[in-house]
């Protein structure tokens, strides 16, 4: 068996997209078999054309995985699912409209066979200060929006309503926060490791309309680095990083494990590297302020 | 000529105002063929005289309106709850009244164990045992290595042990939230909500529903039913594959089934319209034995876990928690969807302010297509007030009252949820009845146990476990709470033709009796004893009679 299966949950309102960012990550899996899990069939809507068959709470997908409800046969399924023969790469659980992402993130939390990656939580700027408002439904929407690791807002036809950021903001202090359309963005941000939480900056980006306008670069070195040049690359980091994390090899030091955010930097001993001592980075960003020739730049040391 | 078999007995409650009480009811094609005097039934030509039930009171056969199959499942496990229960084969399970009692009906269960199976109990309520809290270690006692786990009687925590968080990698470093931890950061191996007890359903193989296997999960399930008077049983909400069905078909179909079976379609097992071609589908596979068709909604929590949606002034005392499973826009789309195509609708609203949702979704459906016989109907309804009765009946909708709560979490909901006020008005099924609401009252098995003569005590008495009076004015009779288990919950299932009733061309179900619920003190209704039913006019009894 391999080690615990990496599990994103997609909470948020009906009609706030999850449905839609499902399709796009299963779209765009990047060669990972993915399943999803749904808390409730009667919001279902995966396109037809990835679905390939259906055996009353199981559903089987284009890309070879399965989708299953959490009824009472739950325990049935992750069993199938975790110690089968096949497990798959990423969980996605998808709540349903009215669910609590961080109760099924509990799910994750507590399985030593799942790996708690984040909760991202959908909104449609169209209706959200409407929802927020209600006062049958308020709550709730709070209580999930709240629950976000990443808040991801859809554009509409609508302007945002004066103030919403800030009110996002305060219901959700520690969430990254981005602003999208037809949920489209990367897979890899989605399924990426979300957490730790209280490390983004909560201010939006600005809206972006195709998964082209993130880029990402990759980036690995044999020579060691002295300290204070790491120290300086991250503070030259460009405006338009969403995520870089890896590791760094530094001169005279031990291994360090290196994560940055839109404003938060984080450099801490490497615990779990493997036998690679180079040094190896990722980070995704937006363009045109994100581009890899200048992180290139930072990090390369001919010295 | 057909086999005409007539019974006589004590007496009989026919529940038909022709004639209330009569001796001999005849059978034939395990339909009822006339009621009556010996007399009265002797003109149909040749019969075979049974008088095995001469010294028995006969009823309808009881209808529960609102149980569930996992009834059928939880028995395989060891039963260690503070009340005594008897278990689908008529054993008698006494109350573990205090921590040694308990560990000694666990050290018993383990010895019928193999080596390597976990040992798996329920029922278990702390506050009813006194001194300290069970935890993981006094149940090391009873193994350190065999997995314990012990299911709460809310069905919402799992007391286990020591080997059981091993086996599941639970210790000091476990983050989520349910696992509840000692001051020292170790778990006391309380394990709180679904999210958290799922690991241990996975690694020890709990099957609560009894999924595994079906067919001994219907027959325990049909049994339960037999064994307290149940000839008639709703499985209210499933979210059923073509496979269950069939398995669902073979089960009644077989000679020596007990029960006819209501099967409702979970709202929420599918996208609407699938939700609603498969229950037109399956509505048209129903047989004598198995009513398809109907479709179960859950609006939102409960009242003791605080998830119940309350209007103003909220929970009495304690934090509210009030959650919708289904949003009020859904709930009025979905509702008016599967009421345009004439598919009867069960809703489950606990709360007030869920009623409301569910009145003003059926008043809208209703208006745009108006079926004159809809039997839709609001499940448990707990704290509906007069005013809301008064739309129920104006929408013509059924309610089926959860009037066990009176009595299991009567002295809570007083105390503690929805204060002295709303305790008393809980499950009006006097303020349903003066409204002309048609009436069932439910057991919600396994929640509270099955048992429509308890159900129906608890309607008439209206007392709570520690013996106080929860709004007398809500107090029923003896012959209302006897409609309600019988006809009044027939109704709500669209069974009323066939069943719930002692009356010509009827199925022939009863309830074999010691004594009349209707002769009986109120406060001995729960003791009557039942001796086993008759179904389709197969006797299906307790012992030889
Ligand atoms: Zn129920």
């Amino acid at each position: 068996m391999t080690g615990p299966i990496p599990t994103t949950v997609i909470g948020g309102f009906l009609g706030a997209g999850k449905t839609t960012l499902v399709n796009h990550l299963l779209r765009h899996a990047g060669g990972r078999r993915i399943t999803v899990l749904v808390n409730d069939f009667g919001e279902l809507a995966i396109d037809q054309d990835l679905i390939e068959a259906r055996d009353g709470d199981t559903l089987s997908l284009a890309n070879g995985c399965a989708c299953c409800s959490t009824g009472g046969d739950l325990a049935l399924a992750l069993n199938r699912m975790i110690e089968g023969e096949n497990p798959p790469d990423h969980l996605l659980i998808e709540a349903s409209g009215v669910a609590d992402p961080d109760a099924l993130a509990d799910f994750a939390r507590a399985d030593p066979g799942l790996k708690l990656s984040g909760i991202v939580v959908l909104m449609d700027q169209g209706d959200i200060t409407a929802l927020l408002n209600d006062r049958r439904i308020g709550a709730q929407v709070a209580r999930q929006i709240a629950s976000a690791d990443l808040l991801l807002l859809n554009k509409s036809d609508r302007d945002a309503p004066p103030g919403l950021p800030a009110r996002l903001r305060s219901l959700a202090p520690r969430a990254a926060f981005l602003i999208v359309e037809r949920a489209v963005l990367p897979t890899d941000l989605v399924l990426g490791d979300l957490a730790p939480r209280g490390r983004w900056r909560a201010d939006p980006v600005l809206p972006r309309r195709h998964e082209d306008d993130f880029v990402r670069w990759a980036y690995t070195s044999d020579t060691p680095m002295p300290r204070n040049k790491l120290t300086a690359a991250l503070t030259g980091l460009p405006t338009g990083l969403v995520r870089l994390k890896g590791f760094v090899a530094l001169i005279d030091d031990d291994m360090v494990e290196v994560q940055a955010g839109w404003d938060w930097r984080e450099i801490r001993p490497a615990t779990s590297y493997g036998t690679d001592d180079r040094t190896r980075l990722v980070a995704i960003g937006l363009s045109p302020s994100f581009d890899g020739t200048s992180l290139d730049r930072l990090f390369s040391h001919d010295c | 000529m057909p086999d005409t078999v007539v019974f006589e007995a004590r007496e009989i409650l026919t529940l038909d105002r022709r004639r209330l009480s009569a001796t001999h009811v005849a059978v034939r094609d395990g339909k009822i063929l006339g009621v009556g005097s010996l007399d009265d039934v002797a003109g149909w030509g040749g019969y075979t005289l049974d008088r095995r039930f001469r010294d028995h009171i006969l009823t309808p056969g009881f209808v529960e309106g609102h149980a569930h199959m996992m009834t059928g499942g939880i028995w395989r496990y060891t039963y260690v709850g503070h009340m005594d229960r008897t278990d689908p084969k008529g054993r008698l399970w006494k109350a573990a009244l205090s921590t040694p009692e308990l560990l000694a009906r666990l050290s018993e269960a383990q010895g019928g164990l193999g080596a390597d199976e976990p040992l798996i109990a329920w029922g278990l309520d702390p506050l009813f045992l006194p001194g300290d809290r069970l935890s993981r270690w006094e149940l090391d006692t009873v193994s350190s290595t065999r997995p314990i786990a012990i299911f709460h009687s809310n069905g919402h925590l799992l007391t286990v042990n020591s080997a059981t968080l091993a086996a599941v990698g639970f210790d000091a470093s476990a983050e989520a939230k349910g696992v509840l931890k000692r001051s020292d950061g170790e778990p006391n191996g309380e394990l709180q909500e679904f999210a958290a007890m799922m690991p241990v359903f996975r690694k020890l193989r709990i099957d609560i529903e009894g999924a595994a296997d079906r067919p001994l999960t219907h027959r325990t399930y049909g049994e339960a039913a037999r064994l307290t008077g149940v000839t008639t049983i709703a499985d209210l909400g499933r979210s059923l594959a073509d496979a269950d069905v069939d398995e669902l078909l073979r089960f009644t179909a077989a000679d020596d089934c007990p029960i006819r079976l209501a099967t409702m379609l979970m709202a929420h097992s599918r996208p609407t319209p699938e939700l609603i071609a498969d229950a037109l589908r399956y509505r048209a596979l129903s047989t004598d034995r198995l009513r398809l068709g109907g479709v179960k909604i859950i609006a939102d929590g409960s009242i003791q876990g605080y998830t119940a949606r309350m209007r103003w002034p909220g929970y009495y005392k304690g934090v509210d928690h009030g959650i919708w499973n289904i949003a009020p826009a859904q709930l009025d789309e979905q509702i008016d969807a599967l009421n345009a195509v004439g598919i009867q609708i069960h809703v489950h609203t606990n709360g007030d302010e869920a009623t409301d949702a569910a009145l003003d979704a059926f008043e809208k459906a209703l208006a745009k297509a108006p079926h004159r016989d809809h039997r839709h109907t609001l499940q448990h309804c707990q704290l509906a007030d007069k005013a809301q009765f008064r739309r129920i009946k104006a929408l013509g909708l059924c309610v089926n009252l959860f009037s066990n709560h009176l009595y299991y979490f009567g002295d809570k909901h007083y105390e503690l949820t929805v204060g002295p006020d709303r305790a008393e008005r809980m499950n009006a099924a006097a303020t349903a009845l003066a409204n002309g609401v048609p009436l069932a009252i439910h057991s919600d098995t396994p929640v509270t146990p099955l048992g429509p003569l308890t159900t129906a005590w608890c309607a008439v008495n209206r007392l709570s476990e520690s013996g106080r009076v929860l709004g007398a004015a809500e107090r029923i009779s003896a012959q209302e709470a006897l409609h309600a288990i019988t006809l009044g919950a027939a109704y709500t299932l669209k069974m009323d033709d066939k069943v719930g009733s002692i009356e010509i061309g009827k199925h022939a179900d009863f309830a074999v009796l010691e004594e009349s619920p209707l002769a009986v003190a109120p406060e001995a209704l729960k003791d009557i004893v039942v001796a086993g039913t008759v179904s389709g006019g197969r006797p299906m009894l307790q012992s030889t009679l």
